[in-house]
């Protein structure tokens, strides 16, 4: 559904991606992992419509992302997408339930209609008592199970995550990688997390591994050719989050 | 110790040079208005020459050197403001310092030095510029303008100097850099209950003078007109304090029913931080207040007697030093939206990245400006104009013209003040543009 071939991105002389090749399927759970610096985010930012690549294509359905005007990816980013960063994202002013009818609001659903769809996304990622507080009142974890429910409450296609637990100690990341791919694979949206935890990337079905802006190794999780074990992580695969 | 506080100094970024700059360009406006202004009134010569008026008629020009006295107000909320820009930088940098020892008073000393500094520099630039006019008129016109002794541009100087140095001190109140090296702000003072008082206070002792004119019980016929005068500046003072309380009410208010995001997000901003919009708005709010209330006297005044050139002139003057307020407090306002973004940098940038259009975060800039100062302005306007009318409504010539007069100026002025400060939000716009890059969105 998503695919991604001979992406190139440079940054000034640093080359961030250099000739990238990936494909998502409809459904699917994919980590990309590798060490600091090697091109992750730029990976995620470019799939997702966020920066333009230099050289190589972009497709989501077979349709052309790339070469689309700002406007135009704005657009499909608002209808396919949703992403989850690793902090800051929600607007300290607006309370947790505000945050997440936001984009609601900006797809000109009503007012109410959108609080109560927020509401019950946070009830369903176990935060319905955060719903009133302002993110500032919020611990890491409850924090990050907002930004959750704000991605998922559009209903995308895709959700990208960008080191959604890289802020939080392990507990308060296992619970929200707990949500984001439990309610990923029941409403069978495709996820795309950007990780360098093992225990984080053994949730995926799929690992792509990249060193130096180029993939050192595909894998299903468990035989990764990073070297990367998956013991000690929860379950991977389907059945395992619920 | 003078080592660690000049240190700061060198090495600055450009947003902190231009702090800088503007710090100096704010100094050098407010010396030479108030080195103006004590010229006016220190002075005065008698020539036929009719082009002089300003310095032989008594009463424009203790106008004149009240406006211009005035305006140093906006010039010094505009190098506040010009001192808030790019804080953060220099947090991080205090900050620094604490970890390497340094007390907080000493950190604080560093703001004062850089305050103190800009003061003197853009401070004697504006007091030489005074000196060149002088020198200038006093030499085109054959002596008649006599020559300053410096006295009076040290001393307006010295003023601003001192001035800025305390607010430098001030400033670095609110600002709490952890031995840690964490840098937090203080709590955000909420609107306080003495900010009402002054209000209530105020219109007391104008009702008061108002009612009890001729017979009032204290200091026989001066206390009526001492009253209100007391009761006048009360008010005035309250009414730039309970700023805060209306902006909030308002952004409230408009948060809670809109189905808009763009004004959810504003109103909620806002609403967080009311003081900061009055704060900003505190010029535009004052000159809506006497521009209205300007515009009631002048209605009466020109209804009565006539367009006579000499009143003409005089609030023409009027006029432009009111426009020139404006938009000065205009670049106060800009600082504000430009800080406030540099705040936001992060969830906007999250927000675009998630396909919420750039016009759409523009739009928030815009209706934040229209909620804080609409209600503001609306209040000022009424309360100059009317201000104007209770307390002279019993004298000669309020016809119904200078009435109709009144409130068409009126609203013209609110309309101005609130058109600034909604055309200020439309061109940080382009800070916007620069927040929402995806730069923004990198962790590390
Ligand atoms: N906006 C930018 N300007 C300059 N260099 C950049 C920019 N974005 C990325 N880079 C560079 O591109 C390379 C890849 O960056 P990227 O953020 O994709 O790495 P990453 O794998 O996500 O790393 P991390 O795990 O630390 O987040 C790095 O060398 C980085 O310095
Ligand atoms: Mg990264």
């Amino acid at each position: 559904m998503l695919e991604a071939r001979a992406l190139r991105k440079a940054f000034g002389r640093t080359t961030a991606l250099d000739g990238v090749s990936a494909e998502i399927g409809e459904g699917e759970i994919i980590a990309i992992t590798g060490p600091s610096g090697s091109g992750k985010s730029t990976l995620l930012h470019c799939l997702a419509g966020i920066i333009r690549p230099e050289a190589g294509e972009v497709r989501l359905d077979g349709r052309r992302v790339d070469t689309l005007d700002e406007d135009d990816r704005t657009r499909l980013r608002r209808e396919n997408f949703g992403i989850v960063f690793q902090f800051g994202q929600l607007v300290p002013e607006l309370s947790a339930v505000e945050n997440v009818a936001l984009p609601l609001l900006f797809n000109r659903h009503g007012r109410r209609e959108s609080l109560r769809t927020a509401r019950s996304w946070l009830e369903r990622l176990d935060t319905a008592d955060c719903a009133d507080h302002l993110p500032g009142e919020l611990s890491g974890g409850q924090l990050q199970r907002v930004a959750v429910a704000r991605a998922l409450a559009v209903g995308p296609r895709v959700v990208f995550a960008d080191e959604p637990t890289g802020a939080l100690d392990s507990l308060a990341g296992e619970q929200v990688m707990d949500t984001l791919v439990g309610t990923a694979r029941e409403s069978r949206t495709t996820l795309v997390i950007v990780t360098h935890d093992n225990r984080v990337a053994a949730y995926a079905d799929r690992e792509i591994v990249l060193r130096d802006g180029t993939v050192a190794g595909a894998s299903t999780v468990g035989t990764s050719t990073a070297g990367a074990p998956a013991a000690g992580a929860p379950a991977a695969g389907g059945e395992a989050t619920t | 110790m003078i080592t660690v506080i000049r240190m700061p100094v060198r090495g600055r970024s450009a947003p902190e040079r231009a702090r800088a700059r503007l710090m100096s360009v704010g100094a050098a406006l407010a010396t030479f208005l108030l080195c103006a202004a004590v010229t006016l009134v220190s002075f005065r010569i008698d020539t036929p020459d009719d082009r002089l008026w300003m310095f032989t008629e008594r009463e424009p020009r203790l106008v004149v050197a009240l406006t211009l006295a005035l305006l140093v107000v906006p010039a010094a909320v505009f190098t506040y403001q010009a001192s808030r820009l790019a804080t953060a930088t220099r947090e991080r940098r205090l900050a620094a310092l604490r970890l390497a020892g340094a007390t907080p008073y000493e950190t604080r000393l560093i703001g004062a030095y850089e305050a103190g500094r800009q003061a003197l520099l853009g401070g004697s630039l504006g007091g030489v510029a005074h000196l060149a006019v002088n020198v200038v008129l006093w030499w085109s016109l054959d002596g008649v303008v006599p020559l300053l002794s410096p006295v009076w541009t040290l001393a307006a100087l010295a003023a601003v100097v001192l001035a800025e140095v305390w607010s430098g001190l001030a400033a670095g109140r609110h600002v709490v850099a952890s031995p840690l090296g964490l840098v937090r702000r203080a709590r955000l003072r909420g609107p306080r209950a003495v900010d009402l008082l002054l209000v209530a206070l105020g219109v007391a002792l104008l009702a008061a003078g108002l009612i009890g004119k001729g017979r009032f019980p204290v200091l026989g016929k001066y206390g009526a007109a001492l009253s209100m005068t007391a009761g006048m500046v009360l008010l005035l003072f309250g009414l730039v304090l309970a700023a805060t309380w209306l902006i909030r009410a308002v952004a409230r208010r408009a948060g809670r029913v809109t189905a808009a995001p763009e004004t959810l997000l504003a109103a909620r901003i806002v609403q967080a931080d009311p003081r900061a919009w009055a704060r900003a708005l505190t010029v535009v709010g004052l000159t809506v207040f006497f521009g209205s209330g300007i515009g009631a006297q002048q209605g009466n005044v020109l209804l009565r007697t006539g367009l006579q050139p000499p009143y003409l002139t005089a609030y023409l003057l009027i006029d432009l030093a009111l426009l020139l307020a404006l938009v000065t407090s205009a670049a106060a306002l800009v600082v504000h939206q430009a800080e406030e973004l540099l705040d936001h940098r992060r969830s906007f940038a999250a927000l675009a990245a998630s396909g919420v259009p750039a016009t759409a975060l523009g739009r928030v800039l815009t209706r934040q400006a229209l909620i804080a100062a609409s209600p503001v302005c609306v209040v000022a306007a009424v309360a100059g104009a009317g201000l104007v009318i209770l307390t002279g409504a019993d004298a000669p010539g309020w016809s119904p013209g200078a009435f109709a007069f009144t409130a068409v100026r009126a609203a013209v002025m609110a309309g101005i003040g609130v058109l600034a400060a909604v055309l200020v939000a439309r061109a940080s716009r382009r800070i916007l543009r620069e927040a929402l890059r995806p730069e923004e969105l990198r962790t590390g």
